[in-house]
């Protein structure tokens, strides 16, 4: 479903991946793995569109995409939810994830509100609450239902069990495990190999802006 | 000391000051919000559109220079195609800027794209100064000569409208803020440009059109403004640094407390120009203007200090 | 030009201070300056004086926006405060006193400039930037309501009122060709005194709070003193440019001079130039006094000139075009020495220069 083709991005002079071939399928789960400032996050940013690649291309769906803006890629039913979370502070937590459906037809939006709601149902209690004012986890999952909203699919997910406790982690990689379930193909990309690779059906070594094997999982899940 | 009839006068004439102030003020945090720069570029927004709506209204007769070959020779127009002319010019204006300026400086510091606003306001002020060299002039009110007595106080029919208008678009933006899809996404732009991008929100489109809007409020702003004191450079400049200070009490993101600043700033000038506080000269008028600026000032960065706990730069 | 000593290099970390081009310009400004005045009318003289004295200005400006990273919108303000001040001592002395010769006159003018801009930096030196900008314009606007509004000090509008030119040691600059030389000669000690100042502990310090509040702090650098520091010293060039200038026309300048849009018009000069080499914000200033003169058949109004300077130095970036030229130079050394090197990699600082972060203008 998403391909990429000797992708090449950086910011400004300075480049940080090199010829990146990738290719995800619906319902797969891939984990991104490599050392800090590999190029991970840079990827998945070239991949929403965030970051413009310098050379290569990025296809979804069989069409083009490369040099379209992320709003765009979001209509098309790619989703990211991004490093650091990213949440919008002052926003309530139902404002948080309507801010993404912008061009999602209203049906779809309920329906997936439904689903945010039962996947993650600590949200569902806390609709009117400032974003801003919610715990680590909350704010992540937060971060997943926001992404969901515009029933993406294809989700990635940079960093999501950045200074969580392992319970939440946990919890997280079981809501994921459930979408992929359900057809939805993710690319997530964890410091906390262990947890993303054993979630993972394939997984992916970056290393200094380039793949340096990509295999499939030897964790499998239970 | 305090004469109750000054003061009521003052009262009133503060707060249609306020409404004016408040008017330009709603542009400039509504901008910021978008763009992180404190948009100059108001005040020769505001200044073109006055400019316009004065040469389509204007009577040539009572314009500077007059029966001599200097003269203008201004139209004599209905005001309200005028009017609508002057804020579509503000839209116009204002939508070129942000093409300019939107997108490419998404990452740059705040004070290096409020030069560049900076730049823009000297650009349009330039604009009209080659067209109307020095131009000083009387411009008619939209809503004509006429005056009423409230509350024991002479009030115009165009400080009236001026308050209505501005509480009109409170009200109005206070729904679209608050209710509306559109609303949420600029209250999400202005929270994390980077994320919004992410989560799909056509981020140039809507901060393109907020730049609109404000635009539209920059050259409404210029229109009223005038006929409250003269067309010039100067002076349109001097009302923005007014708004400005309002904004400032908002930390150019509140709404509210930019309102609140406006009015605050147009009590102020109000009593201390209609003499509250006895006689006292412009030049006081602007210092005492300035303490007041700066307790605004030192009262924002010490909550935002208590908030974030980091310096900004 | 690649005989010159590249040794002359600051360590790496401090501003990237490249002495070629510069040593160059400055070769090639004397050449100029020594001819000439013998050639041209004297208004073009008269109006390249008010070019020196304009650099001067902006270098003070410069100081606030490189070091301090602060842009102050208050710089009209501040010369016009050394120009009426020191005229007014130049004119009448103090409280019926006779009239104050030069130099005290001008250290009354530049004292002036100097606490002012510096009184303005201590409240406002733990604002974040727009703060600084919003106040500063505050401060244009008090100052053009309050000071430049009393005629006694400013002397009005009045055609007979003198402002005598200045006797110096004996000798008189009285003629539009010797103030011209000596206001080159100041705008030379002022650019050297910026530039050692620089180069000195206190610039590092200053050029490190700029760069990172945080490194500062860590190594004991209050960024409050060495903002209020650049802030002051700033304000003393500018002071420095009003003293000179006061003299200049032989009779107060008019108000319109020192407006606020004078200040925007002034600021635009460093984010055109950057605040990087001195040479070039000096060659920017006399080109901005010169343009609008040479340019008034085709009535080329300063607010274009201004805004345009505004607007096109913000999108050069940080370094302005004078720093942009000096990339350029840069790279195509580093090109000629990597070929010549070929392959061998001593150094990889130099190419990676033009790519530096934004900063403030």
């Amino acid at each position: 479903m998403l391909e990429i083709e000797s992708l090449r991005a950086g910011y400004g002079r300075l480049p940080v991946l090199f010829d990146i071939d990738l290719a995800v399928d619906e319902g797969e789960v891939l984990a991104i793995v490599g050392p800090n400032g590999a190029g991970k996050s840079t990827l998945l940013k070239s991949i929403i569109g965030v970051v413009t690649p310098t050379a290569g291309r990025i296809v979804f769906d069989g069409s083009r995409v490369t040099h379209e803006p992320p709003h765009l890629r979001v209509e098309r039913g790619m989703a990211l939810s991004p490093e650091g979370r990213r949440i919008f502070a002052s926003l309530s937590v139902r404002e948080n994830l309507l801010a993404g459906a912008a061009r999602t037809p209203i049906n779809v939006v309920e329906q997936q509100l439904q689903r945010i709601y039962t996947l993650f149902p600590i949200l569902s209690e806390r609709t009117a609450q400032e974003a801003g004012s919610l715990s680590g986890g909350e704010q992540q999952m937060l971060a997943i239902g926001r992404a969901l909203i515009s029933a993406p699919r294809m989700l990635l997910i940079d960093e999501p069990s950045m200074g969580l406790a392992p319970l939440i982690v946990a919890e997280l990689y079981q809501a994921l495990h459930k979408l992929a379930e359900d057809g939805i193909g993710i690319v997530v990309v964890d410091e906390r190999s262990t947890e993303a690779i054993s979630a993972a059906d394939r997984v992916c070594v970056i290393e200094k802006g380039r793949i340096v094997s990509l295999t499939a999982s030897t964790g499998g899940d239970a | 000391m305090f004469d109750p009839f000054i003061v009521k006068a003052s009262l009133v004439t503060g707060v249609a000051l306020g409404a004016l102030y408040g008017i330009l003020a709603v542009g400039l945090v509504l901008s910021f919000r978008m763009s992180r720069m404190v948009a100059f570029v108001h005040g020769g927004i505001a200044l073109c559109s006055a400019f316009l709506y004065w040469y389509l209204t204007a009577d040539p007769a009572r314009t500077s220079g007059h029966g001599t070959n200097l003269a203008y020779a201004t139209k004599e127009w209905p005001k309200a195609p005028a009017v609508i002319l002057a804020m579509l010019l503000g839209v116009g204006l204002a939508a070129l800027f942000a093409w300019v300026a939107t997108g490419r400086m998404a990452n740059w510091p705040r004070v290096t794209v409020t030069t560049f606003a900076l730049g823009g306001m000297l650009i349009f002020t330039g604009i009209t100064q080659e067209i109307w060299p020095g131009a000083f002039e009387i411009v008619p009110s939209p809503f004509g000569r006429g005056r009423v007595t409230i509350w024991g106080a002479n009030v115009s029919h165009h400080q009236i409208a001026v308050i209505g208008i501005l509480v009109f678009l409170v009200i109005v933006l206070h729904f679209v803020v608050t209710r509306t899809k559109t609303g949420v996404q600029m209250r999400a732009i202005s929270d994390d440009v980077e994320a919004a991008e992410i989560v799909g929100i056509p981020v140039r489109k809507v901060s393109m059109g907020v730049w609109c809007l404000s635009g539209a409020l920059a050259g409404l702003g210029g229109v009223l403004l005038t006929p409250m004191t003269r067309l010039g450079a100067s002076v349109v400049l001097f009302v923005l640094i007014r708004s400005l200070a309002g904004a400032v009490l908002g930390g150019f993101r509140s709404l509210p407390l930019a309102l609140l600043g406006a009015m605050l700033f147009g009590q102020v000038e109000a009593h201390t120009a209609g003499g509250t506080f006895g006689k006292i000269s412009s030049g006081w008028r602007e210092v005492i203007l300035m303490a007041v600026l700066f307790l605004g000032v030192l009262l924002v960065v010490r909550r935002k200090r208590s908030q974030f706990r980091l310096a900004e730069t | 030009m690649s005989s010159s000593p590249t040794s002359l290099r600051l360590p790496a970390g401090l501003s990237g201070y490249r002495p070629t081009p510069q040593v160059m310009g400055v070769v090639v400004l004397a050449l100029a300056i020594g001819i000439v005045p013998h050639f041209v009318r004297e208004y073009w003289i008269f109006l390249s004086t008010a070019g020196f004295l304009t650099a001067i200005t902006v270098m003070g400006l410069a100081v606030i926006i490189g070091w301090a990273g602060q842009v102050t919108l208050a710089g009209a303000a501040l010369l016009g405060t050394s120009v009426y001040i020191t005229g007014y001592l130049l004119r009448e002395g103090l409280a019926g006193s006779a009239p104050w010769p030069f130099i005290p006159a001008m250290i009354g003018g530049v004292a002036c400039a100097t606490v002012l801009s510096a009184l303005v930096a201590i409240p406002t030196a733990k604002f974040s930037g727009i703060y600084v900008m919003v106040l500063t314009m505050g401060l244009q606007v008090t100052m053009e309501r309050t000071l430049f509004t009393y005629t006694w000090i400013t002397g009005g509008a009045g055609a007979d009122v003198r402002v005598p030119r200045p006797k110096v040691f004996g000798f008189h600059f009285n003629t539009d060709t010797r103030y011209f030389y000596l206001s080159f000669v100041v705008m030379v000690i002022a650019g050297v005194l910026m530039h050692s100042l620089r180069r000195s502990r206190h610039g590092r310090a200053i050029h490190l709070v700029r760069t990172d509040r945080q490194a500062a702090a860590a190594v004991g650098i209050s960024p409050w003193r060495y903002r209020v520091i650049a802030f002051a010293v700033g304000g003393f060039l500018i002071g420095i440019a009003g003293a000179f200038t006061a003299p200049l026309y032989e009779s107060p300048p008019a108000l319109t001079q020192y407006i606020l849009f004078q200040s925007l018009f002034l600021l635009a000069i460093p984010v055109v130039a950057g605040t990087q080499t001195i040479v070039g914000l000096a060659s920017v200033a006399v080109a901005f006094q010169i343009l609008p003169a040479a340019l008034q058949s085709h009535r080329l109004s300063v607010y274009l000139l201004g805004g345009a300077g505004l607007i096109g130095g913000t999108l050069l970036g940080p370094r302005g075009m004078a720093g942009t030229l000096l990339d350029v130079l840069q790279q195509r050394r580093d090109v000629a020495r990597l070929r010549q090197v070929a392959g061998a990699d001593e150094e990889t600082e130099a190419p990676s220069r033009p790519a530096e972060s934004r900063e403030s203008p």
